[in-house]
């Protein structure tokens, strides 16, 4: 094992690339991006990890086979056409003339790959394709993906799914992904190899992560950028004074209280966007007594009065107005209204009323109260911490006596992977504008196949809710999927799955020579953005 | 023979302007550290008498500030003033209670080290050597993350001042054992110790009635300065995430979190605990600049 | 004098010892020894063996020679947190640290020591009590307050310094530079800026105490009798006598120049072996604190043992002592 990473392969092929750039010739200075966010990508192996920076930066090196127009709608990628040509067989046409950034082309082989590859135990992108049987190879430019039951999304997962080169996976043993959960270091981890604009040529873990400009990328780009440089930096106001100082071109997770300062400073300009990301608070429904708490050896939120009661004891507008300074719109569900599935009557936060959650307590057999721990992590999401202490203050109101367990997010999602919590925080986004993401992953009974509740954290549980999904999901005529999927939203809210809260607003602050299009889903699109 | 000793310290106490503001000022901020329930206008801890509608006030002399929060108030809608003094609370406690260790554990270690001599001596002083290699945060940093490791978060959470005053007086000893070693070395050698021997007293009644006493100067002085490194410390722990949680916060843990509206305006959140970390420290070292002159016979 | 030498190298071994019989402990009992060295890799053949190579139910001695041998070879493990190898990690950001560290000290060597001699003879003058008081002021800021101000003043106000990271490094061989770039120079002006201020503060004060007391001493006094310029007393005689027991404390400085260090690379985010460190800390890496916890002590230890050295080259009164 040597302990200089200085020779990997990664730099010296980073500085063949900017070598090569260099002779080329380039008439415009090189440029370069560099990007400021709340943390940094946990790796470079495109399976292993479902999060938003590490998503954002891998889609700069891998491609999906399906991408998204300036509107979001589906366009090409990888793949040039697609059709249901039966009730469970998807067609997909690829591009041709397409190579990897290590010369090998692109073929049908490795969209089969990567799709078994995701299916692995390892991936978190198993929900994506939970629904896949098989892949048939038609011929060098077709292939065919069947699935287990009808499944009109399935393109809008592909467009999520990143395609690998086969051949370099099993040249370095990585034809399994990364084992995240159990740290695992493969290949992968510090190395990509994909067909998009961008290479990785320097990676250091918590510092920074620089791309380069892959010459022969297929597609189209709105800039020159010829480097892109990810810098994490944890801490709201240091990443603020990055972007003021002019050390970063763009930041994307602005603090909502930095929002003003930034729209005055000279030089500067702030993009706002609705988010698809919504925030809410969930609780342990599963266990028999409190796992962290104390309620007399029971479990309140096993019962619909008392999630009730925290419901309404959540005061989403004094939230969104104080500790989000206007920049999160109170909801009544757990997905944005940009979803398709979406209805303006799931938007509508129960009142705050106080008094009501005391009398709802008091009728659950909960006159005084009672105490739990609230888990949170303080880096991820927007603000975190405070609206978890706003939140316990509300408790405290109404007489549940909370201990905020603050922690970091590496700590975090583990916790809840385990479901080793009893209320807790989460943010969640839907990463195919559908809300079937949501309702499958987040609502349905975990159920292990399909990836049915694979994030299902607090263990919520309704047949009748579970029966409405699997009616909708084959549902192949539109109205009737949105429908059955807005009466299951409206079920689940009912019942208080979760408490709601607020969808946030997206701030990105960039300087004024980059022109950057603001994605819902929080994807800096590389390919759309310019800059002077 | 200590009425002696204060006479003069006294005098010179009453001499010196600079050092009796500091005493003063130092007074103020023990009572209020002592009895916050009692000065404080808000119980900031009590979370049913919050309001986040409160947050983000200015001090009081600014447009928008009332004087119902005379410092202004944080992002929770905490008075200011009131979070500081029951943070001061915390601070001098914490600074107390590690100083207390320390001083405990170094001049045991001191007092046996300089009359027992020999193997032991030896010994003792071999760990100091160890113990020596590291700066004092250092060791109070893995002395926390080794609470983190052995008590999951949550517990050590809930006993963060316990682990704090540990972590300050397993990294502080040092200097008070080998100040009390040198003195006692130098003690032991004298007649009346011999006296006391040859009268049947036994080690541990020479050690407590006759050596201790003489070595106190020097365990007051190092002590006062102490106590401001251990508040710095704890200030510093805190303000990198490893102290006191915010739940109930010391100044430190304030500035932390004021530190993320520096930048967009509301700065008294972070400058005001700071100013009050500032003046506590100025304070003590103030003091203990003095008592260090008045107390050195050499400077005389 | 070889003798003295041989001590002196025997203690330092000692407290090596120590010190990686602690990390040791740390590393097998505070957590997962397996995991620190796999990374968890599960297969439960994997486990199997390297806990039969650990040797897990051998006795203690022997596995703590395995470690002290693996520590040797640069083999610290595998961090919980980063999921790739420790020494990696360590050899990365070291050079951060390091440049950071020594500029910090040389800044406040360079204005601390004639500051604290100033101090002490003009003593009683007006910028005499100024410079005093704001030592004390120096040394009562907490390190992390003062990044904080510095970088409202001069990033967000100014907008002249930067407030985070290295800036532009140059790769020389396996250690990375940011002195030869103008960006990394600017870069490291507010972090040592930082550091040096509370250094400064330390330095002066103790030059000055130093100072006062050489000053009074018998030989300074015969000096001034027999007529010697005050010039030539203050640097020939006093300079020297107060040079040496500063040493010492500068020395030892450099340790909580390190701590300090620590605290200053995360207020502004730059990427060196104490950024690492708080982060293994809060996420209880225990692999990387005991690495950590090694290398700091290699680093004190050589660090005390070269002074102890310098002082008996340079005091004779060590010399002749051993030599009796």
């Amino acid at each position: 094992m040597t302990p200089l990473t200085l020779f990997n392969p990664a730099r010296r092929t980073g500085v063949a690339t900017a070598l090569a750039l260099a002779l080329l010739a380039q008439p415009l200075a090189a440029q370069t991006l560099r990007i400021a966010a709340q943390g940094d990508m946990g790796t470079m192996d495109p399976h292993a990890q479902n999060s938003q920076i590490t998503n954002t930066i891998l889609a700069m090196i891998y491609e999906p086979l399906v991408m998204r127009a300036r509107d979001l709608s589906k366009a090409p990628g990888l793949a040039t056409a697609w059709d249901s040509t039966g009730d469970t067989t998807w067609r997909f046409t690829l591009r041709e003339g397409v190579s990897f950034q290590n010369g090998n082309s692109f073929g049908p082989e490795d969209v089969k790959f990567s799709i078994e590859r995701a299916q692995a135990p390892t991936s978190q992108f198993s929900n994506l394709v939970g629904t896949v049987a098989g892949v048939t190879i038609v011929d060098d430019q077709t292939i065919d993906i069947e699935t287990t039951m009808v499944d009109p999304l399935l393109p809008d997962k592909m467009s999520q799914l990143f395609i690998m080169d086969s051949d370099w996976a099993a040249e370095n043993a990585v034809t399994v992904p990364q084992d995240l959960k159990n740290l695992e270091n493969t290949f992968a981890v510090m190395n990509a190899n994909g067909t998009g604009p961008f290479t990785l040529s320097e990676r250091v873990p918590d510092s920074r992560t620089v791309l380069t400009r892959a010459p022969s990328y297929w597609g189209e780009m709105a800039s020159d950028i010829q480097e892109v440089v990810l810098l994490p930096i944890g801490s709201p106001p240091t990443r603020v004074s990055a972007l003021l100082s002019g050390e970063v071109d763009i930041v994307l997770d602005v603090p909502p209280q930095d929002v003003a300062r930034l729209e005055s400073a000279p030089g500067l300009k702030v993009s706002q966007g609705p988010e698809l990301r919504t925030i809410f608070f969930g609780f342990d429904q599963a266990s028999d007594a409190l796992k962290y708490g104390d309620a007399g050896g029971k479990n309140p939120f096993k019962d619909l009065k008392v999630r009730q009661a925290v419901d309404h004891a959540l005061d989403a507008d004094t939230i969104a107005k104080v500790v989000m300074r206007g920049l999160a719109t109170p909801t009544g569900t757990y997905f944005a209204p940009g979803n398709f599935g979406w209805d303006d009557s799931l938007g509508q936060h129960s009142t705050f009323d106080p008094e009501l959650s005391k009398s709802l307590l008091a009728e659950a057999g909960y006159p005084d109260g009672f105490s739990v721990r609230m888990d949170c992590p303080t880096d991820t999401y927007v603000n975190p911490e405070q609206i978890c202490q706003a939140v316990s203050a509300m408790m405290a109101q109404i007489g549940i006596e909370v201990q905020l367990n603050l922690m970091p997010r590496a700590q975090f999602i583990p916790l809840l992977w385990e479901k080793d919590t009893s209320f807790f925080i989460i943010g969640f986004n839907t990463t195919y504008f559908d809300a079937m993401y949501v309702l499958e992953t987040l609502l349905m009974t975990q159920t292990g196949q399909d990836g049915e509740g694979i994030y299902n954290y607090s263990g919520y549980s309704n047949p009748a809710f579970d029966d409405l999904v699997r009616k909708a999901r084959v549902a192949l005529n539109e109205d009737e999927r949105r429908a059955l999927m807005v009466q299951a939203a409206t079920m689940a809210k009912d019942d208080v799955a979760y408490a709601p809260l607020h969808t946030q607003i997206l701030t990105w602050a960039m300087k004024d020579n980059v022109e950057a299009v603001v994605r819902p889903d929080n994807i800096l699109e590389i390919r759309w953005l310019e800059m002077q | 023979m200590t009425a002696l000793l204060r006479a003069p310290l006294v005098r010179d106490l009453r001499g010196d302007r600079t050092a009796l503001a500091a005493c003063a000022v130092l007074l103020v901020l023990l009572v209020l550290a002592a009895v916050p329930g009692m000065l404080a206008p808000h119980a900031v801890f009590d979370l049913r008498g919050l309001s986040l509608l409160d947050a983000f006030r200015p001090p009081a002399w600014i447009d928008g500030g009332s004087w119902k929060f005379p410092l202004g108030t944080d992002d929770q809608g905490r008075d200011m003033l009131s979070a500081i003094i029951y943070g001061l609370r915390v601070s001098v406690t914490v600074g107390l209670g590690g100083v207390a260790l320390a001083v405990v554990i170094g001049v045991t270690v001191g007092l046996v080290a300089g009359y027992a001599g020999g193997f032991i001596d030896t010994l003792l002083m071999r760990i100091a050597d160890v113990q020596l290699t590291f700066p004092a945060i250092l060791i109070a940093v893995m002395i926390d993350g080794v609470a983190r490791a052995l008590l999951g978060e949550m517990a050590r959470q809930q006993a963060s001042v316990s682990v704090l005053i540990i972590a300050i007086g397993l990294s502080g000893w040092v200097e008070y054992a080998r100040a009390v070693r040198g003195a006692t070395m130098v003690e032991r050698r004298r007649d009346y110790v011999a006296a006391a021997r040859l009268s049947g007293v036994g080690a541990i009644g020479i050690l407590a009635r006759h050596i201790l006493p003489n070595v106190l100067t020097a365990v007051l002085v190092i002590g006062t300065i102490h106590l401001g490194v251990a508040i710095l410390i704890e200030a510093t722990l805190s303000f990198v995430g490893l102290g006191i949680p915010p739940t109930q916060p010391s100044l430190g843990t304030l500035i932390r979190v004021g530190n993320n509206y520096l930048l967009s305006g509301e700065w008294w959140i972070a400058i005001m605990p700071g100013l009050a970390l500032l003046i506590l420290v100025l304070a003590i070292n103030l003091l203990g600049d003095f008592l260090r002159d008045a107390l050195n016979p050499r400077l005389k | 004098m070889i003798g003295l030498i041989l001590r002196r190298l025997s203690g330092a071994f000692a407290v090596m010892l120590t010190v990686t019989a602690i990390a040791f402990v740390m590393f097998n009992y505070l957590g997962d020894p397996v995991v620190g060295i796999l990374g968890l890799d599960a297969s439960g053949e994997q486990r199997a063996a390297v806990e039969r190579q650990l040797g897990l139910d051998r006795p203690m001695l022997v596995r703590f020679g395995d470690y002290l041998g693996r520590v040797v070879q640069g083999d610290f493990g595998q961090s919980y947190r980063l999921g790739s190898p420790v020494g990696d990690a360590l050899v990365q950001r070291l050079p951060a640290t390091v440049e950071l560290a020594a500029t910090g000290m040389m800044v406040a060597l360079i204005v601390g020591i004639p500051a604290g001699v100033y101090v002490a003879i003009r003593r009683g003058g007006g910028a005499a009590r100024t410079l005093l008081g704001a030592s004390l002021l120096g040394i009562s800021v907490p390190s992390f307050f003062m990044g904080v101000m510095l970088i409202w003043v001069f990033n967000v106000t100014l907008q002249m310094l930067p407030s985070f990271g290295r800036g532009e490094v140059v790769n020389l061989g396996w250690w990375s530079t940011g002195f030869l770039t103008k960006s990394g120079l600017l870069a490291l002006i507010l972090p040592a800026a930082t550091i040096a201020i509370f250094q400064i503060a330390m330095i002066m004060r103790l030059v000055r105490a130093e100072m006062l007391e050489v000053l009074r001493s018998d030989h300074i006094l015969f000096a001034r009798a027999r007529g010697l310029p005050e010039w030539r007393i203050l640097f020939r005689h006093a300079l020297g006598n107060t040079l040496v027991p500063v040493i010492t404390v500068v020395a030892l400085q450099l340790g909580s120049l390190i701590a300090f260090a620590v605290i200053t690379e995360s207020v502004f985010q730059w990427p060196g072996l104490g950024l690492l460190f708080l982060q293994s800390v809060a996420a209880a890496d225990v692999p990387m604190m005991a690495a950590y916890l090694i290398l700091i002590a290699a680093l004190f230890v050589t660090i005390n043992l070269i002074v102890d050295l310098l002082y008996l080259a340079i005091d004779p009164r060590l010399r002749a002592r051993s030599r009796v």
